[in-house]
């Protein structure tokens, strides 16, 4: 059995009196890819705040390859990578600047240059790298933080719905390196609408209605 | 549209004019009614004793503002006084005449640079794709505009009237002289009506004329700065020849003014305030029949979003969107040095820092340094101690600034692969070394012009900073939820900052009073205790603050 890199054990959240998430374990291993689908309100982007450490579960705890999210944040930060569905940039830096910080605080500064220019240029945001993200349309803000997370290195990767916004021919190249890392061995973890996205990624699915997460 | 040989009555009552007014009337009710909500008034309900708290109301704010507008009026008619221009009513017509230039140079200076028509997204939608007549848009939203902008004039005006007189017949008012006064504040209203509506419509029409081409005129943005050096030039020129404060080309400015203020017939100033805004309202007129709304809707997008929020008091949203006109579209990397690790950070905060600094964002430094200055230099601890209040408010504000700004985007400070607690530090570095910088200045200040600074404010200078800076990071987090983050939007400081930082400030001055001053120990003993007290305070904020972002529900 591959080693487990995201656990969870006892994990639920509330809002107020609404449970959003009943008690969850999962785990998942290394090389997995499993996608996590659900109605609108279900609780899938609940779970990926919890478990990517944006939201405080009510109860239980997560780690990441024996690491407390909470606990041990300085080991288990470093191996988790998020992409929110919306996701909100700063104001004053520009496409390449983001990715610069994000790349220097994980210190990969050898390199930087050629995976960045590589990255921008599968997604397609070369020509716009100097433009601030006010600039950028709703898809091409989602392929940059996809770019933010692949900068990087990492043993999770979460993505909450990543196609919603992207066109067919960045959606094969997300597909196309999702199975990369799968392969090598990174966890993956992904939200979707889309009921032929597992088949396509040769993916597990999870399911997830009223909070309760079923894992076939 | 209008059709030949339709009647005057039927063109008022044309489809084009009723949609417009539809959307127009819409916003501004939505905007008046915000308002009346503001001073707890519901126009949903229709009953007899709301109507009577809103006639309270208006009679409430109508004295209020007339008392105003005279204890303002003292202050302007002492500076009318010593204005030389030798009578206070030849003072009275240049301020006048200026104003009104001025709000025409600006109007037009803006006009000639994007579209003085603001539309909102729904707005772009249902009026700038339809083909409905140019003109009554040009005019339903020219005089929406005017009604919201033309307050702050008026009152400039009468303001003036009531200076004016006071400067002609100084002395104390009376019951007997208020109809005076109510007289000369309506003559003065009555002529500002006009001449404003003139000025805003000239200047509206370069706008609208700008819209009706299909290509830019970047010359035209140049228009009111010569315009300005054109007056500024003949208004020197003739002075030099003459000593006539208005010269005789600006008479039809100035005699509505002098009419105004007393000095002419008023009907006749009127009646040419009357000619001005008809000439005016033509020109717009004629010159929005070509006008492109879908141009205007592009250019305003951005403008009407941050008006919106600005109303709505969303002022990190409006800052934000202000950033944005300034930032423009793109940049090429800068030279600022950058190291990977934690530095990586630091220089972020930087490159923030640089591309957001603005004025505003420089006044709250100065206030740290005024205030830095008047705690060392007030001779009594009392007024110390308020004043070291305001500099707690001060401080935190400054230092809590760019956590704010990482917290408004949480997704991606989770990116970053530090502790909460580290994530505090590196957040508070950059303000607190602005901070120390400011105090380094203001203790070079004050021993320069030779005050003698006392000992203990001097050592608790900067340990208090940190201490205050905390107690702003801890009122922040714990009013943090996650939801709201992940929407963009981070709490700002409530007055625990400030409790909390006197309390980080105090706790360690009372040690230090005790120990010098009622148990007379060493004067190196009791700042060492101050200092070891101080920094355990702000050690245990400190830890409370990473505590309190590691824990964000």
């Amino acid at each position: 059995m591959p080693e487990i890199h995201l656990q969870a054990r006892n994990l639920s959240c509330s809002y107020g009196e609404f449970q959003a998430l009943k008690p969850i374990d999962l785990a998942l291993h290394a090389g997995e890819l499993v996608v996590l689908a659900g109605p609108n309100g279900s609780g899938k982007t609940t779970l990926l705040a919890c478990l990517s450490g944006l939201l405080r579960p009510t109860t239980g705890e997560v780690s990441l390859e024996g690491f407390d999210l909470y606990r041990d944040e300085r080991q288990a930060l470093p191996r988790l990578a998020f992409v929110p569905d919306v996701p909100v940039f700063y104001p004053e830096l520009t496409a390449w600047e983001h990715l610069r910080v994000i790349a220097l605080a994980h210190r990969v500064s050898e390199g930087f240059e050629a995976r960045a220019r590589e990255l921008l240029g599968e997604f397609g945001l070369w020509e716009a790298r100097h433009l601030f993200p006010h600039a950028y349309s709703r898809g091409m803000r989602l392929k940059l933080a996809l770019a933010l997370a692949l900068i990087r290195p990492f043993s999770v990767l979460l993505l909450d719905e990543p196609t919603s916004a992207l066109d067919i021919e960045s959606t094969a190249i997300l597909y196309e390196k999702l199975l990369a890392l799968s392969t090598a061995q990174t966890a993956i973890l992904l939200t979707t609408h889309d009921p032929h996205l597992a088949g396509q990624l040769h993916a597990k699915t999870w399911s997830i209605h009223a909070g309760i997460l079923s894992i076939r | 549209m209008r059709k030949p040989g339709r009647s005057m009555p039927e063109f008022f009552r044309s489809a084009d004019l009723r949609a417009v007014w539809l959307v127009r009337s819409r916003k501004l009710l939505s905007q008046l009614e915000f308002w009346l909500g503001l001073i707890g008034y519901d126009r949903q309900t229709r009953s007899f004793s709301s109507w009577i708290y809103l006639i309270y109301v208006f009679i409430f704010f109508s004295v209020w503002i007339f008392v105003v507008l005279v204890l303002l009026a003292d202050f302007a008619g002492q500076a009318l006084n010593a204005l030389p221009f030798g009578s206070p009513l030849s003072a009275a017509v240049a301020v006048g005449g200026v104003a009104f230039i001025a709000a025409f140079l600006l109007e037009l200076y803006s006009a000639s640079r994007r579209s003085p028509f603001v539309f909102s997204e729904a707005d772009a939608t249902l009026l700038c794709l339809t083909p409905v007549d140019r003109r009554w848009v040009a005019l339903a939203w020219f005089l929406g505009e005017w009604a919201a902008r033309a307050p702050f004039l008026w009152a400039g005006a009468v303001v003036l009237g009531y200076a004016c007189l006071e400067a002609q017949f100084p002395g104390e008012l009376s019951a007997a002289g208020l109809p005076v006064y109510l007289l000369a504040g309506i003559r003065m209203l009555a002529i500002a009506l006009p001449l404003h509506l003139a000025a805003q419509s000239l200047a509206w029409s370069v706008g609208a004329w700008r819209l009706g081409w299909k290509r830019d005129w970047p010359a035209l943005r140049w228009m009111a700065p010569f315009l300005a050096i054109l007056i500024v030039a003949a208004w020197t020129l003739s002075s030099l020849r003459s000593e006539v404060v208005f010269p005789a080309w600006a008479w039809g400015a100035a005699f509505p003014i002098r009419a105004g203020l007393g000095a002419a017939p008023l009907p006749s100033g009127i009646g040419l305030g009357l000619l001005w805004a008809a000439v005016g309202l033509s020109l717009l007129w004629a010159a929005a029949r070509r006008m492109s709304l879908a141009r205007a809707a592009q250019e305003t997008r951005e403008q009407e979003a941050l008006q919106t929020a600005l109303l709505f008091g969303a002022t990190d949203l409006a800052r934000e969107l202000r950033q944005r006109q300034r930032l423009g579209a793109g940049k090429k990397p800068g030279r600022l040095p950058v190291r990977p690790g934690p530095a990586a950070l630091v220089w972020k905060n930087a490159v923030q820092g640089l591309r957001s600094f603005s004025v505003d964002q420089f006044l709250p430094w100065l206030g740290i340094l005024g205030l830095s200055l008047a705690i060392f230099q007030v001779p009594d601890w009392g007024a110390r101690a308020w004043l070291s209040l305001l500099w707690i408010l001060f401080v935190g504000g400054r230092s809590v600034s760019p956590l704010r700004r990482d917290l408004g985007r949480w997704w991606l400070l989770h990116q970053f692969p530090y502790s909460s607690e580290q994530l505090v530090f590196l957040d508070l570095g950059m303000p607190l070394v602005g901070v120390a910088l400011t105090g380094g200045v203001a203790l070079g200040l004050a021993s320069w012009v030779g005050v003698a600074i006392p000992p203990l404010a001097g050592w608790l200078f900067f340990p208090g900073a940190v201490g205050a800076a905390l107690a702003a990071v801890v009122d922040v987090l714990r009013q943090c939820r996650a939801g709201r983050l992940l929407a963009g939007s981070a709490p700002d400081r409530s007055l625990l900052s400030v409790l909390l930082g006197a309390l980080a400030l105090g706790i360690p001055g009372c040690v230090a009073w005790l120990l010098l001053a009622v148990l007379s120990l060493p004067a190196w003993l009791g700042i060492s205790a101050m200092l070891a007290v101080c920094a355990g305070l702000d050690y245990g904020l400190y830890r409370w603050a990473g505590s309190l972002l590691r824990n964000v529900r």
